[in-house]
């Protein structure tokens, strides 16, 4: 081969990127060229000092900051649905209930006249809902929940008209101190706890009528917090549990203990804060992240709160395992790996 | 035309299972590779951790690369990189910056060849940093991350023997510089 061949050859020749006939080829050459065989001691010689200099500025293996770990793993849209979408589906139910609930006292109770009490107070929202309470009241069977497609008026009049009396006669006949008698269940109030500490649902209700139910969650939450001694038929019984946020040292209060008590009441971000206390130093941040979204996961099905929770179990565990494999000695991915285990198990 | 080895499959064979490994698999040199195309290191975290999201999603929806997951994140990272490049006109700027301190710098090499370990590294660094576009790419994808011509055509979105030629050139080019320097000596032929 003539040297206008061979020479752009040498880069990959001493690279060792040739297939074996070109790098025989190519050292054949080198033997008998002088020219040639001195051009690629040049490139030889810019490797070695590229080699080196590469190799010498890289230092340490640079990792992503702990934030960008953070949003990488809170970036897909779905993960947010499935962490937050039974937080957001409940919240709209209680925020009707809860609409209902503070209205009623005012709206049920008739006045001297025998009419209903005046909603010239009320913003349009609250005052078509109010309507709606009177249609529901009298011969008009019009839904009042609308989270689902109202249904034909020949399909809906008995069962829902009824239902919807049941709720509103317990509201009106509720004791006289005005607090009303709401099924507030430990789930809804498990939701109203993580409403109010999750900023990301406090942005997607701050729009009013953002849920579209006439209230928003943010305002039926305000109504819960308010003391108007003046309005008492507006109060709710007092519940400080709802405002207060769950005590950080909770966290250590191991849900591992608690398991065999009651699965369900398991809180979603105790227990993850209880995992990233314990996770031990030498697991890298990736890890660590991904060990909280675990939690949380496995906290989502414990609560019962995953629509295929077998599938979803299934899935966590795997990953547990291969995690486990990974390291055998980190002692927060056996307690997953048992609670998940022990969660399989259960009917 | 330059034919290659085309045997590298071990790392296609070796994919990661799960998107925690693969993170950390290729967090740092991804890191590495994007920091030296920018020249920044904020700026290639944030490319990074893009990359990531895209594949974070990719891999929620079951939709990830099942081969090759090396070249797909090196071709988003490098995507990036040259659309923000583009955008900023750094690579342009950066020229501009290094032309000034190479002209105000009058300590080049001194007669003597006495230039220190350091410093003749940066030096080497600079010239890299002077290559073009394509030519920067390609030696580092080569020789600080060590992958093949086929990876490395796969990322760049060239064939194997203009991966080979594009590096020869450079490599040419970075000889000429250093020899002129008096960092490399000159062919005794």
């Amino acid at each position: 081969m003539s040297c206008e061949t061979i020479q752009p050859l040498l880069t990959s020749y001493l690279l060792d990127e040739l297939i074996p006939r070109e790098q025989k080829t190519v050292r054949a050459h080198l033997k008998t060229c002088d020219r040639c065989r001195a051009e690629s001691e040049e490139i030889r010689a810019t490797l070695s000092l590229l080699d080196q200099a590469l190799a010498e500025s890289s230092g340490a293996a640079p990792v992503l900051t702990e934030d960008r770990r953070a949003t990488v793993f809170s970036s897909d849209d779905r993960s947010f649905w499935k962490h937050h979408g039974r937080t957001l589906q409940l919240a709209a139910s209680i925020s009707i209930l809860l609409g209902v609930g503070l209205l009623l006292p005012k709206l049920i109770n008739p006045d001297d006249s025998g009419r209903v009490a005046s909603t010239s107070s009320m913003g349009p929202a609250k005052e078509q809902a109010a309507k709606r309470i009177q249609r529901a009241r009298g011969e008009e069977r019009t839904p009042f929940i609308e989270l689902t497609p109202r249904p034909s008026p020949a399909a809906a009049a008995p069962d829902t008209a009824s239902a919807e009396r049941s709720i509103l006669e317990k509201a009106a006949t509720a004791p006289t101190d005005g607090r009303l008698q709401l099924p507030l269940t430990e789930e809804i109030a498990e939701t109203l706890v993580a409403i109010q500490e999750d900023e990301s649902f406090a942005a997607l209700t701050s729009t009013e009528g953002h849920l579209d139910q006439g209230f928003s969650a943010r305002e039926a939450e305000d109504q819960v917090n308010k003391k108007d001694s003046n309005d008492p038929g507006t109060g709710l019984p007092d519940t400080p549990w709802l405002r207060t946020a769950t005590p950080r040292a909770e966290a250590k209060q191991t849900m591992l203990e608690k398991s065999g008590a009651g699965l369900d009441s398991i809180q979603v971000d105790t227990f993850v804060a209880y995992v990233n206390d314990r996770v031990g130093d030498s697991v890298d941040a990736a890890t660590r992240v991904r060990l909280r979204v675990m939690a949380a996961e496995l906290a989502d099905i414990l609560r019962s709160q995953q629509v295929n929770p077998q599938q979803a179990l299934g899935d966590l565990i795997k990953e547990l395992r291969h995690l486990q494999k990974r390291l055998p000695d980190e002692p927060v991915v056996q307690e997953l790996l048992q609670l998940a285990q022990k969660a399989q198990n259960l009917p | 035309m330059i034919r290659t080895k085309t045997t590298r499959t071990r790392q296609e064979k070796n994919q990661p299972e799960t998107f925690e490994s693969a993170m950390q698999a290729y967090e740092s040199s991804l890191l590495r590779y994007a920091t030296r195309i920018l020249g920044d290191t904020n700026t290639a975290q944030d490319i990074v951790q893009d990359t990531f999201i895209k594949l974070f999603k990719a891999w929620n929806n079951g939709q990830h690369p099942k081969v090759n997951l090396k070249g797909w994140l090196y071709r988003v990272t490098h995507n990036q990189a040259v659309d923000h490049i583009r955008r900023e006109s750094r690579l342009r700027v950066l020229h501009e910056e290094q032309a000034e301190t190479l002209e105000a710098d009058p300590s080049p090499p001194s007669p003597s060849g006495t230039l220190s370990r350091k410093d003749t590294l940066a030096t080497v660094l600079t010239y890299v940093q002077e290559l073009a576009e394509m030519e920067q790419m390609v030696v580092l994808l080569r020789l600080q991350e060590g992958m093949s011509y086929k990876d490395i055509g796969n990322v760049i979105g060239r064939t194997e023997g203009s991966v080979g030629s594009t590096l020869h050139y450079a490599v040419k080019k970075l000889a000429g510089k250093l020899k002129q320097a008096g960092i490399v000596e000159g062919g005794s032929a």
